[in-house]
């Protein structure tokens, strides 16, 4: 008794039981002692919750931008972000699936996509399931239905020739929330990643080029 | 035609003879096989008998379900594996917790890995506080209070 086993562990195990919680969890860990410093940041999982980061998700983009940098040309194994009014945006799914049209918040005129993408409408169908992100492969969305989804912001038209590279085998991750959306795009050797927020559509989009840039977005 | 047994032996020196699927599903057994002459005992020199008898006691159960998954109550039969599970890991303390989880990681069994990693960062890791994760698992604070601070501002959304 009193021992302190777990610190006794590889570093290869810890990260790996970091692995199994929540990111905000994990950073927390970074408190414990000297040894957990940094662990978290090897933790090739990210499992987020929106509401952390409100009201105007500044931590993340710092988050992200600590993240990123210190992974870079890693490849990210698993990315979740969890929306606590996820009730709210699945009942407008609902009614909008019927219309054919896609209200993604509380405050609809802001996002809307005019046709939902078939991949995206099946993961939506799915109840309760673990994913509460939206999550669908990069072959399995074309170009031109990308393109739709960025006509809700001009951002996401400034990135979209990049995404359209033809061998790109990529995760796409379409975050959907009231107060922070954000495309991620997450590619092996080396992953890109772009993260923009509605809310705070011009500082933060500063950010997210300087960001995209510095992770080298070709 | 009997099924083949393996026999396995641990750290300090116990038998145990159990059915080549129950021992197959540690990945790391099948090379030592290969290395050594195929029925003769394969030494476990990194885990003690207390701990391999858990090990063992998880692989028996996990072949079962295996086994019986031609039905169509394989989701209750989930759901009892589940619970199973969850006792098998209550009943240990954190030092068994430790070595079994070591164990499963030379012995290469993902689901045992998976289980105790998970259990690991939901019991004692996980919505807990610092102070609270350092006692539950003995961890001694090295930073001084101001760097201690600064860590907590580093990652200050994460203590909200």
């Amino acid at each position: 008794m009193g021992c302190d086993r777990i610190s006794e562990l590889l570093e290869s195990l810890l990260v790996e039981i970091l692995s199994h919680l929540p990111t905000k969890d994990s950073v927390k860990t970074a408190v414990l002692s000297k040894r957990w410093e940094c662990l978290w940041l090897k933790v090739l999982v990210l499992d987020l919750n929106a509401i952390d980061f409100l009201p105007c998700g500044e931590a993340l983009v710092s988050l992200m931008d600590i993240y990123l940098e210190f992974n870079r040309g890693c490849c990210i194994q698993k990315f979740k972000m969890k929306y606590d009014r996820y009730k709210i945006i699945k009942e407008d799914i609902c009614i909008s699936r019927k219309r054919k049209q896609l209200f993604v918040s509380a405050k609809p005129k802001q996002f809307v996509f005019t046709k939902v993408p078939q991949c995206l409408s099946s993961t939506l169908n799915t109840e309760e399931s673990e994913s509460e992100f939206l999550r669908f492969s990069y072959e399995k969305i074309r170009s031109k239905e990308l393109q739709e989804a960025a006509y809700i912001h001009k951002a996401f038209s400034q990135m979209l020739p990049k995404f359209e590279k033809p061998n790109l085998s990529t995760n796409l991750f379409l975050d959907l929330a009231n107060d922070i959306v954000g495309l991620y795009m997450l590619e092996s050797q080396p992953y890109q990643c772009a993260l923009v927020d509605y809310h705070r559509a011009r500082s933060v989009y500063q950010t997210d080029r300087r960001l995209a840039h510095r992770l080298s977005f070709t | 035609m009997s099924k083949k047994n393996i026999v396995l032996k641990s750290s300090n020196g116990i038998i145990f003879e159990v059915e080549e699927a129950v021992a197959l599903q540690s990945e790391t057994i099948p090379y030592m096989i290969e290395d050594d002459c195929a029925n003769d005992t394969i030494p476990l020199a990194n885990v003690t008998g207390d701990i391999l008898a858990l090990v063992i006691e998880y692989c028996k159960k996990h072949v079962v379900v295996a086994d019986g998954d031609g039905g169509g109550s394989s989701s209750s039969s989930q759901e009892d594996l589940k619970n199973w599970d969850a006792q098998f890991m209550n009943d240990l303390d954190q030092s068994k917790i430790f070595n079994l989880l070591l164990a499963a990681d030379f012995l290469n069994i993902k689901t045992l890995f998976d289980l105790t990693c998970q259990f690991v960062a939901d019991t004692m890791i996980k919505g807990k506080s610092v102070e609270e994760v350092r006692r539950t698992l003995n961890i001694e604070k090295d930073y001084t209070s101001e760097e201690e601070a600064k860590a907590r501002q580093e990652n200050e959304w994460a203590f909200k």
